[in-house]
C-alpha cells in the first residue's frame, strides 16, 4: 500500500432537516476519526452541497463532493431514520457519484429518537451501498434516544459511545487499508 | 491506462455493470497507486 498518503475518511452528515440531532452524532464521530493517526477527515454536510432537484444521478455531480469521494478510502455515513428509511436527499446525494466509490469501505452511523438507533434506516441503506460499489463493514454505531445521548449543546452524555465508536472506526480503517491495497495492487482477472 | 494526473500506470480493479437510459454497459474502473486518481471507461455491453 502507498505509505505516503494518509487514509482519507470523510464523514457525511446525511440530513438537511432543521433541528436535526444527527449533527451532534456526526460531529462526535468526526472528532473521534480526527484522533486517529495517519487519517485525514472532513465533515460533509449535505445541506451545503449545490445539488439541483430537477435532475438526478451523475448529471448533477457537485465537484466538491465528487472530489472528496474520489480522495476517500472509506466513508462514514451518518443517517437519521425518517419513516423507516434514509432521508431522500441523502440518497439523492449518494446517487450523484459512482466510479468514485468503487471498492472503498463504508460505515454507517444510525440516529433515531426511538430506541432502535436508526437500525431500519441502516438496513435500508445497505443494498444501496452495495449497488454503488461500496463495501460495508459489520460494525455500526446506533444512536437511539438521541435526545438523551447528547445534551442540547451537542455534548455527549453517554460515554459508552466512545468505546463503540473506537471499535467501529478501527474496523473501518482495517477495511479501508485492505481495499486500498486491492485497488492499488490487485488487477481484475 | 496512464494516470491523467501523475502519469503512473493505473490498476484496473473492477468492472461494474450499469444501466444508462436505454443501454446496459460495463464501466471499467482504474485506480492510480501513486496519487489515488480514479478513472472509468465504458466497455461494450453485456
Amino acid at each position: 500500500m502507498s505509505q505516503t498518503r494518509p487514509l482519507s475518511i470523510p464523514v457525511i452528515l446525511g440530513t438537511t432537516r432543521k433541528g436535526r440531532m444527527s449533527s451532534h452524532a456526526a460531529e462526535f464521530i468526526w472528532e473521534e476519526v480526527r484522533k486517529r493517526q495517519d487519517v485525514i477527515t472532513e465533515l460533509i454536510d449535505i445541506a451545503t452541497l449545490n445539488l439541483v432537484v430537477d435532475d438526478a444521478g451523475e448529471a448533477i455531480k457537485d465537484p466538491r463532493f465528487s472530489e472528496a469521494m474520489e480522495r476517500a478510502d472509506a466513508v462514514i455515513i451518518v443517517t437519521p431514520e425518517y419513516n423507516h428509511g434514509v432521508p431522500g436527499l441523502l440518497k439523492h446525494v449518494l446517487d450523484s457519484c459512482l466510479k468514485e466509490y468503487i471498492h472503498k469501505a463504508a460505515g454507517i452511523v444510525g440516529v433515531s429518537a426511538g430506541p432502535f438507533g436508526g437500525a431500519r434506516a441502516i438496513e435500508n441503506l445497505l443494498p444501496i451501498l452495495r449497488e454503488l460499489g461500496l463495501v460495508s463493514i459489520f460494525w455500526d454505531v446506533n444512536f437511539g434516544n438521541v435526545q438523551k445521548t447528547f445534551d442540547p449543546s451537542g455534548r455527549l452524555v453517554d460515554e459508552n459511545y466512545i468505546r463503540r465508536a473506537a471499535k467501529f472506526i478501527g474496523e473501518l480503517i482495517w477495511m479501508a487499508k485492505v481495499l486500498r491495497y486491492g485497488r492499488e495492487q490487485v488487477p481484475l482477472q | 491506462m496512464q494516470c491523467p494526473q501523475c502519469g503512473a500506470q493505473m490498476n484496473k480493479h473492477a468492472e461494474k455493470p450499469v444501466t444508462l437510459t436505454n443501454d446496459e454497459i460495463i464501466l471499467a474502473i482504474h485506480y492510480c497507486p501513486h496519487c489515488g486518481k480514479v478513472e472509468s471507461e465504458e466497455l461494450n455491453g453485456i
